[in-house]
């Protein structure tokens, strides 16, 4: 498997996943979009473990290279949503991000082929990336809920706000929960391997400080959520997290506090 | 309209982010070792001691429930990412000038307003789990673990941190050693003496890459020079390794490299270079702190360049020798050694000798608080796994408007 095959991979994955969108529209069953979904997503594994295979190392060495899993978990969670609450929308959101983020790795590849430097090779790395990308494809994926939730809650029903249900409030706190706790197992298998590596638990890498402000973001939310406030609110809170994610993520790497000193630059 | 719970606590998060800038303006950072063991366990005790004595007498002091209740531990925790992401966009120099080094703001981790107001969040996560612990509930149970753990982890990291010792040790192949360096540059006299047995190190294998010496930098493709006869293009250009030496030297008056197993010897490749018609051939080599680097120029200006090999892997073998006697051991990085409370780790190496260094980079660190921080975050992965397995809760009866 090479680099050069991916626009293949990742046109039949793109074809596959907009199939599925538009199934969950025209068909009244589950099942097509679900599986055409699925097809997309088994692509982009054959893909990834071409790579693994190819490169003799764990393809999570690179900016393109996460990308790859977070286009994979993020089509793999929509299926699970679509499947779970029978969502139509959440098939053509979760489409449109991982394309994007196929499309970024087709335009600006950032692909090229490092070898994996002593401190990556630890039983710790492969978890403490595979636990990060679920958890922010999750977290993308409940921002999407949220975003749909706020608008749909701001058109008026008749004379009255078509306020979220109980239910649909639940949705979002479960899927933080569960994002904010493979956030929880990234950072401590992070400290933990840190530990290992260099004998510091923590050290205020510029990553990490941004790591920390993500975990407490989401925090805040779910401790938010204890006093039943305003959706809104809630909603509100969770773009800003998302927004805090990104930075974590990718946007780390532009800022001048972090040039030059961060050692999870790659 | 904000309720008035949480207006109270965001005050008292900004009165205490107040007071940490007078006391950032009256007496600089917060030193870095303020407290060592054995006043460290003490303060950790009595501070311990003191959230329950809060907890017992919140019965009496309703007021005293404000520290702990749902509205300050929003507050601190919306204070604190607001603090972290002002540490995540300042640049951490640690300069003391203009207002952002006033405030401390370029050494956030050591400002007062910065730990003020994490110790505000700790208290109130400390007398939640007191208070969790006294009336335990399997509803309650998996917040309070996690509550616990975190706790935990900031304890240990609040009062442990100045008991920790590192000395970067500069060990050099079989002369003992027993002192290091602390970052500061003072020396740290170790209870145990290191000696360097061997140093070795393996490298990824050599790669070609095609630059333009006028920007200089490296091409994304490369050709991985392992074996005669490896080909790929790069750049427009067809390479093709025609011989290749893992140890070689280039000896005074030759063209060609040889191949020499000695001190110094570098890799070194004979590269030939096709592109429509043309063809270019000569040797290519990184050098070695012995001998110089090669290059092979093409045609059109570019070069034909073999950067450094990557260490793929540097292991020291090390005597560890104690008054009650010695201990063999091999360090590599994610590897390190154990010695009672020290453990020792493999930090760098001579990068200008590269495979040929004879000395080795130990850091050996002392960290009394491991335990109590480990058994931390072990528990907080354990409250994750608990968490995930419990986060649907109970469904509700039935749906109803919010």
């Amino acid at each position: 498997m090479s680099w050069s095959l991916f626009v293949w991979f990742a046109a039949a994955a793109a074809l596959c996943w907009v199939v599925g969108s538009v199934l969950a529209f025209v068909s009244k069953k589950t099942w097509p979009a679900a599986s055409a979904s699925l097809l997309g997503t088994v692509a982009m594994l054959v893909f990834i473990v071409g790579m693994w295979v190819t490169l003799k190392r764990p393809p999570m060495r690179t900016m393109g290279e996460t990308r790859l899993w977070y286009s994979f978990f993020l089509s793999l969670i929509g299926v699970v949503i679509y499947l779970s609450w029978r969502y139509k929308w959440i098939l053509s959101f979760s489409t449109m991000m991982s394309v994007v983020f196929l499309a970024v790795n087709l335009f600006k590849p950032e692909i090229h082929n490092r070898p994996l430097m002593p401190a990556l090779q630890s039983p710790w790395f492969v978890p403490h990336v595979i636990v990060y990308m679920f958890a922010y494809a999750l977290l993308g994926a409940v921002t999407l809920y949220a975003v749909y939730l706020w608008i749909h809650s701001s058109r008026l029903a008749g004379r009255h706000r078509a306020e979220p249900t109980l239910e649909e409030m639940k949705r979002c706190d479960v899927l933080v929960r569960v994002g904010w706790s493979f956030l929880t197992f990234g950072m401590v298998m992070g400290a933990l391997w840190a530990k290992e590596a260099w004998g510091d638990w923590w050290s205020w890498d510029p990553k990490e400080t941004w790591a920390f402000a993500t975990w407490l973001g989401y925090l805040g939310y779910l401790h938010l959520r204890q006093r039943r406030q305003d959706p809104r609110t809630a909603f509100a809170v969770l773009v800003v997290c998302f927004l805090l994610l990104q930075m974590c993520w990718y946007g780390v790497n532009y800022l001048p506090s972090a040039r030059g000193i961060s050692v999870h630059t790659y | 309209m904000l309720p008035w719970g949480y207006k109270r606590a965001f005050l008292c998060c900004a009165l205490l982010f107040l007071l940490g800038v007078v006391l950032q303006f009256l007496l600089g950072a917060v030193p870095p070792h303020l407290l060592h063991y054995p006043w460290s366990a003490v303060a950790a005790l009595v501070y311990v001691y003191a959230l329950v004595l809060v907890y017992i007498l919140s019965d009496r002091f309703p007021r005293l429930r404000r520290l702990s209740d749902p509205y300050s531990g929003f507050a601190s925790i919306a204070s604190v990412t607001l603090l972290s992401v002002i540490f995540g966009l300042v640049p951490q120099t640690g300069e003391t000038g203009g207002a952002l080094g006033a405030l401390g703001w370029t050494d956030m981790r050591s400002s007062w307003a910065f730990n003020l107001l994490m110790l505000y969040m700790m208290t109130g996560i400390g007398i939640s789990v007191v208070s969790g612990l006294h009336h335990i509930r399997t509803r309650r149970f998996v917040p309070t673990l996690s509550h616990l753990a975190v706790f935990l982890v900031l304890l240990g990291a609040f009062f442990g941190s100045g008991d920790k010792v590192e000395a970067l040790v500069t060990a050099e192949r079989d002369r003992p050693v027993a002192v290091g360096e602390d970052e500061s540059g003072q020396e740290v006299e170790l209870p145990f003496m290191l000696n360097l047995n061997d140093f070795t190190i393996d490298e990824y294998p050599a790669r070609l890459h095609v630059v333009d010496p006028a920007v200089g930098k490296l091409s994304a493709d490369f050709l991985q020079a392992d074996a005669a006869g490896a080909l790929a293009a790069v750049e427009g250009w067809d390479l093709e390794v025609l011989k290749v030496f893992d140890m070689a030297a280039r000896m005074p008056g030759e063209d060609g490299y040889r191949e020499l197993k000695h001190v110094g010897a570098c890799p070194a490749a004979l590269v030939r270079a096709t592109r429509a018609g043309e063809s270019v051939e000569g040797w290519v080599s990184c050098g070695s702190f012995m001998f110089e680097e090669s290059e092979l120029e093409l045609s059109d200006g570019r070069l034909v360049r073999m950067p450094r090999r990557q260490a793929k892997r540097y292991l020291s073998d090390v005597t560890l020798l104690t008054g009650k006697g010695e201990k063999r051991v091999d360090i590599s990085v994610n590897h390190p050694a154990r010695l009672g409370p020290w453990r020792i780790y493999q930090s760098g190496y001579d990068m200008s000798r590269g495979r040929w260094s004879n000395e080795s980079e130990l850091l050996c660190v002392k960290d009394g608080w491991y335990p109590l921080i480990a058994f931390g975050l072990w528990l907080l992965l354990a409250s994750g796994v608990l968490m995930f397995i419990s986060a649907g809760g109970r469904r509700p009866k039935k749906e109803g408007k919010r």
